[in-house]
């Protein structure tokens, strides 16, 4: 079961806050890996395949709508859920603008995290199996069309 | 001391607008006034003279006409009759009695007289003393002998009464006689007598003696001695204007000389400053004149200054209550950025202690955990890290949420919610003034498009203004509703049950400035920002009330707001 564990990728400048929520987000049944800046996120994904990545708007260096462009470009399967301060809904509506899942206000509430990874992760793997009937389709009827010919 | 040297300043702003106002004026009129006083002389000189002329010829004229005519009367009963026919009984009274009522009884008697100078015939009230009386000598008599015809001056004679005698010599027979008339000087003096004009104005007659022909207000009466000084003063000035000094008087005076009587004089004199009197009458009226028309520039002038003044003063109010509020909405916005500021730091440590709460709390549910003392206290306590911190986020959340709504920008308005909102906020100071707050919403209020901001400030200025309009406790209702004819606008109400607004009052609501509040509790602003910022999206604001029962404010709210409140 353990690769039907949801990988999450946490990105958030704040060290304290992305371990301990990583430690939470286990416990509730993620494969949680944690990452300090939006160019470790980047490196990371390049390396390992990833569900969602959580991902802070503020963060020195590479901004996180930085990141989260880069990531639309690069892996176009992972899914972005944005944590914003408040005052950075201007920064949370162009995240979603650029593809991002969702975003929540930092201090979020953690069920409802939870319950918009899960959507995440639902949403990812429904459009995989759709990329996959679509592929498995398109391989038939490639089939097909060999026999026929 | 700022209060002192704006007084000061307007002290000398004020002075200064009287002194450009009233000086050019002022000037006028003194230059006006310099040039009507050293013109007097010259002025009382020519007016005096034309008026002394006029009199003096007019009195002339009467005085010769009468004299002559007096001597034509008496030549021409002379020259009418014979000596003998005068000398018969009863003629001389006849002729004597119609040329009495003739001339009105100015001849005193008549007579007639043989070459010696004696008394033929004699008609009058004197016969006895006066009959057997010789004339020879008399220097009429001797005149009339040697000129044929003579007006003789006042004298006494015989009958010791002032009379002058006008007489003709005649020849018949180869004997000179004399007719002679006698003129009552007093009767004659009365002509003149009723023409004194002003107070000292006279006219009167001087023989060439300077001896009193007629009586004078001044000098006497007849045969008193005036002075030669009156007789020379003929030769010299004409029938111009002399003055002279008598006891201290200054008089003016003309001389003529009577055509019908060449040793007479016709003096028309008044004092002096009587003559002047006229003048400074006029004078003393333009100075009034002067006066008042100094005191209605200067009233006019104090007056327009204190309308300008309150001008001013209102216009400087009203520029500091402008800046007052400037400065009170730049206040709130950098109160607005410094609070998103703290709320945004204080989101990231509250975001770890919500989560370090939680880890302790998914710990704790581990199996073993299951025996840790003091279980249910320490959930209990971590329980209540988690509630508090997020009442932490609740308030960072509204803090960042107010700073937000501060920028303005054109939203979807659920107006429920919006009223709802501001309401909420106060509930409760309203529930402390005992004033409950009736929401009376429409379900099924469309979306519109507006400033939500901006209608905040304006429902929390009209709660604000119902609350303050309800003394002792009342209704405040907030209706929403659709606008009436479903334009797909939105229509909202705030009604007080306080003390309504007079009608006078009004009219003047929506004006900047007007309040009706204690000086320092209200700035008569809220209102016309109201109607400022409704207008400015596009709707209206409305105002009914009764007095006594209270106020209603409607705002209509259209569906867009127009693209300029963008």
């Amino acid at each position: 079961m353990s690769q039907d564990r949801p990988k999450l990728l946490l990105v958030d400048d704040e060290e304290r806050f992305r371990t301990t929520l990583g430690k939470r987000l286990v416990e509730s049944g993620f494969d949680v890996r944690d990452v300090g800046g939006g160019q470790e996120a980047l490196d990371l994904l390049g390396k390992e395949p990833c569900d969602v990545v959580i991902l802070d708007i503020r963060m020195p260096g590479l901004s996180g709508l930085e990141t989260l462009a880069e990531i639309r470009k690069r892996h176009i399967g992972v899914e972005v859920i944005m944590l914003t301060g408040h005052a950075d809904v201007p920064g949370a509506i162009e995240g979603m603008r650029l593809g991002a899942f969702d975003y929540l206000m930092k201090p979020h509430d953690f069920e409802s995290l939870q319950e918009k990874l899960r959507q995440a992760v639902v949403a990812k793997r429904a459009r995989e199996e759709r990329l996959r009937k679509a592929e498995e389709r398109a391989a038939l009827d490639r089939l097909e069309k060999s026999i026929r010919f | 001391m700022a209060n002192l040297m704006l007084d000061r300043k307007k002290k000398i702003f004020i002075v200064s607008i009287l002194l450009y106002s009233t000086l050019p004026a002022v000037l006028v009129g003194f230059l006006a006034f310099a040039y009507a006083i050293t013109d007097m002389d010259r002025e009382i000189d020519a007016r005096a003279t034309e008026y002394f002329r006029l009199v003096s010829h007019k009195y002339e004229t009467v005085i010769d006409f009468s004299l002559s005519d007096l001597s034509r009367a008496v030549g021409f009963v002379a020259s009418l009759h014979t000596l003998e026919q005068l000398r018969a009984p009863g003629t001389l009274e006849a002729v004597f009695n119609t040329t009495g009522r003739k001339f009105d009884h100015i001849f005193e008697d008549m007579g007639v007289l043989g070459e010696d100078g004696r008394h033929i015939a004699y008609a009058g009230p004197y016969s006895q003393a006066l009959l057997d009386k010789d004339y020879g000598q008399e220097p009429w008599f001797l005149e009339v002998m040697r000129t044929g015809q003579v007006i003789s001056d006042v004298f006494l004679g015989y009958r010791r009464s002032p009379h002058f005698v006008i007489a003709v010599k005649r020849q018949s027979g180869g004997r000179s006689w004399v007719l002679r008339a006698t003129v009552n000087a007093a009767h004659f003096s009365s002509i003149l007598d009723n023409e004194r004009f002003g107070r000292t104005g006279e006219v009167f007659i001087v023989n060439a003696e300077g001896v009193l022909q007629t009586r004078s207000m001044m000098y006497g009466n007849m045969l008193r001695s005036v002075d030669k000084e009156i007789v020379t003063a003929a030769e010299d000035t004409g029938d111009g204007l002399a003055g002279r000094s008598r006891q201290g008087v200054n008089m003016l005076f003309t001389v003529i000389r009577l055509a019908a009587k060449p040793d007479w004089f016709l003096v028309v004199q008044q004092e002096a400053s009587e003559v002047h009197q006229m003048w400074t009458i006029k004078l003393k009226t333009f100075s009034v004149i002067f006066a008042l028309g100094m005191i209605f520039i200067l009233a006019a002038a104090v007056w327009a200054i204190r309308i300008l003044q309150n001008r001013l003063e209102r216009l400087d109010r009203e520029k500091h209550l402008m800046d007052a509020q400037i400065i009170q909405s730049q206040k709130l916005a950098a109160i607005g950025q410094l609070s998103a500021g703290i709320a945004h730091e204080v989101n990231n440590p509250l975001a770890i202690i919500g989560e370090e709460a939680g880890w302790m709390q998914d710990l704790l549910k581990r199996e073993s955990m299951s025996q840790m003392p003091e279980m249910a206290e320490l959930q209990d306590s971590l329980r209540e890290i988690v509630a508090q911190a997020g009442r932490c986020r609740e308030i960072t959340h509204k803090l960042l949420s107010f700073a937000r709504k501060m920028e303005s920008a054109i939203r979807d308005v659920d107006m429920n919610a919006l009223v709802d909102d501001v309401v909420g906020m106060r509930e409760r100071e309203a529930r402390l003034s005992n004033i409950e707050i009736v929401k009376d919403f429409s379900p099924d209020l469309p979306i519109i498009h507006s400033e939500p901001s901006l209608l905040r400030q304006v429902l929390l200025n009209l709660i604000n203004n119902a609350i303050d309009a309800i003394p002792k406790g009342g209704t405040i209702t907030v209706r929403t509703l659709p606008n009436e004819g479903g334009d797909g606008g939105v229509s909202f109400s705030v009604s007080d049950t306080g003390m309504g607004i007079p009608k006078e009052n009004l009219e003047k609501i929506f004006d900047p400035f007007f309040t009706t509040k204690v000086p320092g509790k209200g700035t008569g602003l809220g209102l016309s920002i109201c109607h400022g910022i409704i207008e400015k999206l596009g709707g209206g604001i409305s105002v009914s009330s009764q007095p006594g029962a209270g106020t209603m404010f409607l705002v209509r709210l259209p569906a867009e707001a127009p693209p300029e409140a963008r």
